[in-house]
């Protein structure tokens, strides 16, 4: 076989493995009983958000605590609206990206974290 | 290390190294680019092999550009692209770096979404990335041997106005470029455009690989429209691509699109695969 026949065999072998892998999600969701609805946004957020925003959503330098009171307290609608716009100038991407399904999704999620006062 | 270790060792690294989750959700587009920009901090490193059919008796060609996305904040993402290219019986070349900067021009989302895209080139004749077709390129560039043809500079502006929109899960996007070769040639102008969705709008809520959220199908048109004082369609090339690409959850983002040229002057096919993957918060991560 020569090198090519073996190098297609190999990169064939290894798409085909990769794709049945599966890594498991950074971040759980609310331990309370959780629609699929939350799973999937979970699922979600730590995909897009947590590399930002933490595992747990509590913030970090870079991406403010999503359990403050000014997160919890916005309409669904209104989130969703800021993950579509984003705050490009202050850093926030915009997430039009994803289709709306997946940015209600990922409110669905963000929503159901508790509320806390102290926020980083 | 030989070329294809490395080559070997790379393809490996995407597939099984780069298991943190990461935030890749890229449109299956090769030259049609949209509104969505690199996130902010986040670097995009992604290998583009183009295989090129021509016809009027050129030789194949494997052409391939190594591509650096960097986010330099929300509205502004830079590229630098490194070119090289091997046709059927001569060595293995390398053929020239483009960097680009796209600019958003509107900080929210809107029914349309305009972004500039600007681009300095500094190629040779002999490169073969085709990441665009403007002017009157055809297959009749691709005759003079490499060899020769790697003789020939090319610096080149380039800029693009991008239009790009998201409807119900589709995005659609059109490209319309001027390129300037600065030793003087005229303004060639080109297009290109896209429509593309994922095979799912919404997420499943398990982790998965295969499933169709992370697959996204499309379509692109690219073609030439000729130059300053001449703006045709006579004499012009056009190609018809559809696309897939596969997201993978870790954050690799395989591409593939078969281009087919759909006009005398077009060549026969170039078969275009692209592998990425997103190491989100580079930049960040340098500056500790």
């Amino acid at each position: 076989m020569n090198f090519h026949k073996r190098l297609l065999v190999t990169l064939t072998f290894a798409i085909v493995t990769a794709g049945c892998a599966v890594t498991p999600p950074q971040s759980q969701p609310a331990p309370r009983e959780i629609s699929a609805e939350v799973r999937a946004g979970g699922k979600l957020y730590a995909q897009h958000c947590a590399s930002c925003h933490g595992a747990n959503a509590d913030g970090s330098g870079r991406a403010p605590s999503l359990h403050t009171a000014s997160v919890q307290g916005m309409p669904d609608a209104a989130l969703v609206q800021f993950l579509t716009d984003g705050d490009l100038p202050k850093g926030m991407p915009s997430w039009s990206r994803l289709p709306e399904e997946r940015r209600w999704q990922l409110a669905r999620y963000i929503k159901s974290l508790p509320v806390t006062t102290a926020a980083k | 290390m030989s070329l294809r270790s490395s080559l070997k060792l790379l393809i490996l690294f995407l597939l099984f190294g780069a298991t943190r989750f990461v935030s890749a959700q890229e449109m299956p587009y090769f030259l049609t680019y949209t509104h969505h920009m690199e996130e902010p901090g986040a670097l995009e490193v992604a290998l583009n092999p183009v295989f090129g059919v021509p016809k009027g008796g050129a030789k194949q060609f494997l052409a391939s550009s190594l591509e650096l996305e960097y986010g330099v904040n929300g509205w502004w993402t830079s590229e630098l692209y490194l070119d090289g290219q091997k046709t059927g019986g001569a060595s293995a070349l390398y053929t020239g770096w483009r960097f680009e900067n796209r600019f958003r021009l509107l900080m929210k989302e809107h029914a349309v979404n305009p972004v500039l895209y600007v681009e300095y080139e500094d190629i040779t004749g002999a490169d073969r990335i085709f990441k665009e077709v403007v002017g009157f390129d055809t297959f009749e560039g691709l005759l003079e041997p490499a060899d020769e043809a790697r003789h020939e500079k090319k610096r080149e502006i380039e800029t693009k106005l991008i239009l790009s929109s998201n409807v119900r899960g589709w995005n659609l996007a059109g490209n319309l470029i001027a390129e300037k070769n600065l030793s003087g040639e005229p303004f060639e102008f080109g297009y290109a455009a896209g429509v593309s969705r994922p095979f799912a709008l919404a997420a499943s809520p398990d982790p998965c690989s295969l499933c169709p959220e992370n697959f996204a199908v499309g379509v692109e048109l690219y073609g030439g429209l000729g130059e300053w004082r001449n703006v045709t369609l006579a004499g012009t090339s056009h190609y018809v691509a559809p696309s897939v690409a596969w997201n993978m959850p870790n954050g690799v983002t395989f591409k593939l699109s078969p281009s087919f040229g759909i006009n005398s002057n077009s060549n026969r096919a170039l078969v275009r695969f692209g592998v990425s993957y997103e190491i989100p918060m580079f930049g960040s991560r340098i500056a500790r």
